[in-house]
């Protein structure tokens, strides 16, 4: 797997219509997802927000935006 | 290609549509149902608008898409409950005014989930799209209604919390990364368990 703690992740869910946001943090124990903190100003806090699968990740990872 | 046979032929219980011609009959005796509304976003890509016939046809590569789509979505990514509801409810009051309760709110999104996928369905049935097993079967889960239900079924999930997850190279569970809710839960884990062994 591959470190990427501090990487940018986008993704826009296509049910709620939303765009999700934020920096992965670290890895699920069972090693199967990354860990995101969204970037939302107003969102609860938690450890992580929502997670990604490992083997999918490519695809969501974005150069942060300027 | 993409007509005939499969996941597109196999019956949707409880959708009223099983054609093309069916699809506009429910399409024009329902404009403002919920399921039709789903059907005939643009955005969702699963009909197209005939506009010398003003007739609608299913778009098959387009229903294909959102189903790959839907359940692409449920298997790559996994939200805390704490955090999408709150995000729920956020929308709500941004877009509509409305003050959702958690339980309203967790209400409206299995609501949302559902519409989708049986939009989805019914697009399939009615251009008789074939979907793949798996495609069908999450869909049809989905289209049951109560999804939240079905994803959120750990402590770590429902409040994105470490209890059973790890944050880079810290190890053990007192690290600075675990907020205090983490470190509670922690030890409330720890105390059930130990308990138990008595």
């Amino acid at each position: 797997m591959k470190d990427l703690k501090g990487q940018y992740v986008e993704y826009k869910d296509s049910v709620l219509k939303v765009k999700h946001t934020g920096h992965i943090v670290g890895t699920s124990e069972d090693g199967q997802w990354y860990l995101v903190q969204s970037d939302k100003p107003n969102v609860v806090k938690a450890d992580w927000h929502f997670k990604v699968r490992v083997s999918e990740v490519d695809q969501y990872l974005r150069a942060l935006p300027s | 290609m993409g007509r005939g046979g499969g996941g597109g032929g196999r019956g949707v219980r409880g959708l009223p549509i099983n054609s093309e011609a069916g699809l506009n009959r429910f399409l024009k005796a329902n404009p403002n149902d919920p399921l039709a509304q789903q059907l005939t976003d643009f955005d969702n890509n699963l009909v197209m608008l005939d506009f010398d016939t003003g007739l609608y046809t299913v778009d098959v590569q387009g229903v294909r898409d959102a189903a790959k789509q839907f359940v692409r979505e449920s298997q790559d990514i996994s939200y805390s409950k704490k955090y999408l509801i709150s995000l729920v409810q956020e929308d709500a009051l941004a877009s509509r005014g409305q003050v959702l309760s958690a339980t309203d709110a967790a209400r409206f999104y299995n609501t949302q989930y559902q519409t989708k996928s049986r939009a989805i369905l019914a697009a399939a049935r009615a251009g008789n799209v074939n979907l793949s097993s798996a495609q069908y079967t999450r869909l049809q889960s989905a289209s049951r209604g109560g999804y939240l239900s079905t994803v959120y079924t750990t402590n770590s999930s429902l409040n994105g919390s470490l209890a059973n997850a790890s944050l880079g190279t810290r190890k053990g569970g007192g690290g600075t990364f675990a907020s205090a809710s983490a470190r509670n839960e922690a030890r409330r884990n720890f105390l059930e368990i130990v308990g138990r062994l008595r």
